[in-house]
């Protein structure tokens, strides 16, 4: 089974993902787009503790080593939480802690926007390779 | 062509890249396979452990897609301990692009040996273009002439084919 995946929306319709996507250098983006492959193709289930929980309920981070640890946010749905994960925002670990300062937060504020008005809030995830 | 396989043959021609996204691939793939394959043969993590000389926490670490220290001696008693082959090599990147492409849990998952073997004898071992290959007899099918009940008339949107003679059957 596909699943289907979608970048958060600013107010402005920019891509907000793929903004910080596009700021990650070639060895990081080939590991970002590895587990989203599987994620796409697979969901989370095959994949043991791929997506991993944060302090806010229903916000996941999925978790990419390197020189830079990154740490996206995401969500199952909103709208559909069987088909279709949704990449809310860029993060990075440093020291333990998530940088920006309450990714899981703003990345839950970034869901509430998405399912208020998915038609302007998300698009279809845009690789960045 | 698969849209996934052609965007990786893209991506790959940047080498930085494309060594990032197999290591982090092959991580997940083995870690999703251990846990498979454990399941498979319904096996605690605990049991697994046993047989592989392991404690239950190293085989939890080795289940998580985030651990990247394989090794092969490692590897190496895992097979023994879930009766399975291991087969470590290196592959061109086109190999790895339809491995990624193909990955589903059934693919994952592996045979008993003894049913394995089992399942082998009853393949039929035949040289094709140079190479050994095992053909599994259930798969062989009857095969049904076609039979039309009304000619079949050529529409605009047909192509006409550009030798004929491939439309003729060929008798063995």
């Amino acid at each position: 089974m596909a699943f289907s995946l979608f970048d958060y929306c600013g107010a402005d319709r920019l891509n907000r993902f793929k903004e910080w996507t596009q700021t990650l250098q070639s060895a990081q983006r080939g590991k970002l787009n590895a587990k989203l492959d599987m994620l796409r193709l697979q969901g989370s289930d095959l994949f043991p503790e791929v997506l991993t929980g944060t302090d806010t309920p229903g916000i996941l981070k999925l978790r990419i080593k390197g020189n830079v640890q990154l740490r996206p946010m995401l969500c199952k749905g909103p709208i559909d939480v069987a088909k279709e994960f949704t990449l809310l925002l860029g993060a990075i670990e440093v020291d333990g802690r998530l940088k920006p300062n309450n990714a899981d937060k703003i990345a839950n504020m970034h869901k509430s926007e998405v399912k208020a008005d998915p038609d302007h809030r998300r698009i279809d995830h845009e690789r960045v390779s | 062509m698969n849209e996934l396989v052609e965007r990786l043959t893209d991506e790959f021609s940047d080498k930085e890249y494309a060594h990032a996204y197999i290591e982090e691939h092959g991580n997940m793939i083995l870690a999703a396979q251990l846990k498979t394959l454990r399941e498979q043969r319904g096996l605690t993590q605990a049991r697994l452990a046993e047989l592989a000389g392991m404690k239950q926490e190293r085989i939890s670490a080795l289940e998580n897609v985030e651990y990247d220290a394989w090794t092969v001696k490692t590897l190496r008693k895992l097979a023994k301990a879930l009766d399975t082959g291991l087969q470590v090599s290196f592959v061109p990147f086109s190999a790895s692009i339809m491995s990624i492409v193909n990955v589903s849990r059934t693919n994952l998952e592996i045979l008993p040996r003894t049913d394995d073997l089992s399942s082998f004898r009853r393949h039929k071992i035949v040289m094709s273009s140079g190479h050994w290959k095992a053909i599994d007899g259930t798969h062989l099918a009857p095969v049904q002439s076609l039979v039309f009940h009304e000619p079949i008339q050529p529409t605009p949107s047909w192509q006409p084919l550009p030798n004929p003679q491939v439309t003729r059957a060929v008798g063995r």
